[in-house]
C-alpha cells in the first residue's frame, strides 16, 4: 500500500496547484465572471438573437436616454422604406414591435423597449448607429442570463464582442458610464 | 461625458420631462458558492450511502436530486466537468481564475482521492441523468472498453489544448446533454442528445465512460484512494453472481478464476503488445499532428485569418475591417495558436497511444493474487448495483438488521 500512499500525496499537491496559480494571480476576482458584450466592438450581425441557449434570448436592446435625441424621425425606430412617420408596423423597423415610441413635446418623442418582445436582434441598433445618436445597444441582461461557463452567442460572434466582466462591474455601457438613475 | 457615438441630433431641453431609468440590474447573485455547498452535501450523503448504508435505493434518490438540483434548479452549468478549463485557462490565459470556480474543481477530485468516484453517482448531473435512463445492460467488452476510454482523455487532452491556446471551451459548448438543461437549443443538439440517451439505456453511462474528460481525473484519483466500495457487506465466498451485475466492468474477478488461459498464451500477448507499443505512439502522435490543422479552425482569428485570404465576404472579415487590428498582428496570433496546438496535439497523440497500450497491457497481467471479487476503484462509479446482487449481502447483513434476534424469522 506503500506505493498507493505515494500516489496519493503527489496527487494532493498537484490538486493545491491551481490554489497556488489563484494566489499569484492575487484576488482581483473575486466572485463570478459575467458575460457582456462590448458595444464598441458589436457589430449587429443579428447572431445575439440566434445563438443564445435561451428562447428568446438574454441579449436585449438597452437605450442609453442620456445619449439620446428624442427625434421625430427615429432611425432605430423607422425602417428605411417608412411609407408615414407613425406607429403602423409597416413602418417599424423592430420585427416584433418592442421598440416604441411616445410623445414627449415639441417635434420631441420618447423611445422606451418593451423587453418581453425584444429578442436582442439589433436592427434597432444598426438603424440608430447608422443615422442617429447611437443610443441604443444590445447588452446582455443579468436577470436572465444563466451565465453559460462557454456562451454560444461568444462562439458564434464575428466581432469578438464578447467579454467576461467582473462582477462587481456587471454591466458595460455604451458611453461612458453613469451613476445609475434610481 | 464621453461620447464616442455622434452626437448628431442634441439632446433637447425639456421642462419637466424625467427620463425613465435604464432598466439594468446591477445586482448579482454569486450562486456558485450555493452550488458548492449543494454539492458537498450531496457528496456527504452519497459517501454515507456506497460505505455505511450500502443502499443502491438511497443512491439513486440522490442521482434523482442532483438531477433535479444541479441540473434543473442551478442549471448545468457551471459543473466541475468543464471547470478543467477553467483552471487551465486561468494558467495559460489572461483568464481570471476564481476561487468558487477552482473549489467547484477540486472537491470531486478531493473526494475521489480519499473515497472514489462518488461525484459520478451523487454530484453530477450528466452521470445521474444516464444512470436513471439506464434499462438493459449491453456489457461492452474488456478490450473494447479500454480501447474506447482513450477517447475521454483524448478529448481531455484536446479540450486542454485548444482552450490553452486561447480557442474557448469547447468542451462546455460540446456538451451532447447540455441541451437538456436548457431547453430550446438547436436541433443537431437536440440529436445528439437524443442518440446519447437512446445508447446510454443499452450502455451503461456512455458519456462517463467513453467521452467525460473529468472522468480521467476522477479515475487517476480514485485509483489513490485508500478506501474503495466494498461489493459485499460480509465476507465473499466467490460465488461469482456479482460477475456480471456491474455494467461498467468495475468488477475483478479474483485470480484463479479468470478465464482459463495459460501462461503461456498470456505472456504471448504482453509481447505483442509490448512490441506494437511504439508504433501505436507515433501513429497516434502523427493522428494528433494532422488533426491540429483542421480543429485549428475552432479559433476565431484562424477562421477569420482564411476568410480574409479567401477574399471572403463575411460579418467577421466586416468586423476586422472596422475594428483597426493591423493586418500583422492577426498574422502572428494565427502563427502562434497554430504553432501551440500543433505541438499540444502531437504530444496529446502520444500520451493517448501510451495510455490505451498500458491499459490493453494491464488487461493481461497477473495481479497480486487476489482471492475475492473485488472492485476496480478507477472505474467504479458507486452505482450500487452489486450491493444488491450479492447472497451474502442479502442472507447475513441485511436480514441481520431486518429481522433483530427478538423478532420471528421467516427466512
Amino acid at each position: 500500500m506503500e506505493r498507493r500512499d505515494f500516489f496519493q500525496k503527489a496527487l494532493a499537491v498537484l490538486l493545491a496547484l491551481p490554489f497556488v496559480g489563484w494566489l499569484r494571480r492575487g484576488k482581483s476576482a473575486g466572485g463570478p465572471l459575467l458575460w457582456q458584450i462590448d458595444p464598441k466592438k458589436c457589430i449587429q450581425c443579428g447572431r445575439c438573437a440566434t445563438e443564445c441557449v435561451l428562447k428568446p434570448s438574454a441579449v436585449k436592446c438597452v437605450h442609453q436616454y442620456a445619449s439620446c435625441g428624442y427625434c421625430e424621425f427615429c432611425s432605430g425606430f423607422f425602417h428605411n422604406q417608412y411609407r408615414q412617420l407613425n406607429t403602423g408596423a409597416e413602418n417599424q423597423r423592430c420585427p416584433t414591435g418592442a421598440l416604441q415610441r411616445r410623445y414627449v413635446e415639441g417635434p420631441y418623442f420618447e423611445y422606451t423597449i418593451d423587453e418581453q418582445l425584444c429578442n436582442g436582434c439589433g436592427r434597432c441598433v444598426k438603424g440608430c448607429a447608422d443615422f442617429g445618436n447611437g443610443s441604443l445597444f444590445l447588452q446582455v441582461r443579468r436577470d436572465l442570463c444563466v451565465n453559460c461557463n462557454q456562451c454560444g452567442i461568444a462562439m458564434a460572434c464575428p466581432s469578438q464582442a464578447f467579454v467576461r466582466v467582473p462582477h462587481d462591474q456587471p454591466y458595460l455601457y455604451k458611453h461612458a458610464p453613469k451613476e445609475p438613475a434610481t | 461625458m464621453i461620447f464616442f457615438a455622434q452626437m448628431r441630433f442634441p439632446r433637447p431641453d425639456f421642462e419637466d420631462y424625467v427620463e425613465p431609468a435604464m432598466n439594468l440590474e446591477t445586482q448579482v447573485a454569486d450562486g456558485i458558492y450555493l452550488r458548492l455547498a449543494v454539492l458537498a452535501i450531496l457528496l456527504l450523503f452519497t459517501g454515507l450511502a456506497a460505505y455505511r448504508w450500502r443502499s443502491r435505493r438511497v443512491l439513486l434518490l440522490l442521482s434523482a436530486l442532483s438531477l433535479l438540483l444541479l441540473g434543473f434548479v442551478f442549471s448545468a452549468c457551471p459543473c466541475p466537468v468543464g471547470m478543467y478549463q477553467n483552471v487551465l485557462a486561468g494558467w495559460f490565459t489572461d483568464y481570471p481564475l476564481t476561487l468558487g470556480v477552482l473549489l467547484l474543481f477540486v472537491l470531486p477530485l478531493a473526494v475521489a482521492l480519499y473515497y472514489g468516484r462518488l461525484f459520478c453517482m451523487g454530484g453530477c448531473p450528466l452521470g445521474a441523468m444516464q444512470e436513471l435512463l439506464h434499462f438493459k445492460t449491453l456489457q461492452v467488452p474488456l478490450w473494447l472498453d479500454r480501447i474506447g476510454r482513450q477517447l475521454a482523455l483524448a478529448l481531455l487532452l484536446v479540450g486542454g489544448v485548444t482552450e490553452a491556446s486561447g480557442g474557448g471551451f469547447h468542451l462546455c459548448h460540446g456538451d451532447p446533454y447540455f441541451v437538456i438543461f436548457s431547453f430550446g437549443v438547436s436541433w443537431t443538439h437536440l440529436a445528439v442528445a437524443g442518440v446519447m440517451i437512446l445508447l446510454g439505456v443499452f450502455v451503461c453511462r456512455p458519456y462517463c465512460r467513453y467521452m467525460c474528460p473529468y472522468g480521467v481525473l476522477l479515475r487517476l484519483c480514485a485509483l489513490a484512494a485508500p478506501r474503495k466500495i466494498a461489493i459485499t457487506g460480509g465476507d465473499c465466498i466467490s460465488c461469482r453472481l456479482c460477475e456480471q451485475s456491474c455494467p461498467n466492468g468495475a468488477i475483478v474477478a479474483p485470480e484463479p478464476l479468470k478465464a482459463a488461459e495459460s501462461p503461456e498464451q498470456g505472456r504471448r500477448r504482453l509481447g505483442w503488445l509490448l512490441a506494437l507499443t511504439p508504433y501505436v505512439i507515433i501513429l497516434c502522435a502523427w493522428a494528433g499532428y494532422s488533426l491540429a490543422g483542421p480543429l485549428c479552425a475552432v479559433h476565431h482569428d484562424v477562421k477569420l485569418l482564411q476568410s480574409l485570404d479567401g477574399n471572403l465576404r463575411s460579418d467577421a472579415t466586416v468586423a476586422f475591417a472596422s475594428s483597426g487590428r493591423p493586418l500583422s498582428e492577426l498574422r502572428d496570433s494565427v502563427a502562434q495558436q497554430r504553432r501551440r496546438m500543433r505541438i499540444g496535439l502531437t504530444i496529446s497523440g502520444a500520451i493517448v497511444g501510451l495510455a490505451m497500450m498500458l491499459e490493453l497491457m494491464a488487461l493481461s497481467r497477473r495481479r497480486s493474487p487476489g482471492r475475492t471479487y473485488e472492485v476496480d476503484a478507477g472505474l467504479c462509479v458507486a452505482c450500487g448495483r452489486c450491493y444488491d446482487v450479492c447472497p451474502v449481502e442479502h442472507m447475513t447483513v441485511k436480514l441481520r438488521k431486518a429481522c433483530p434476534p427478538a423478532a420471528k424469522s421467516d427466512a
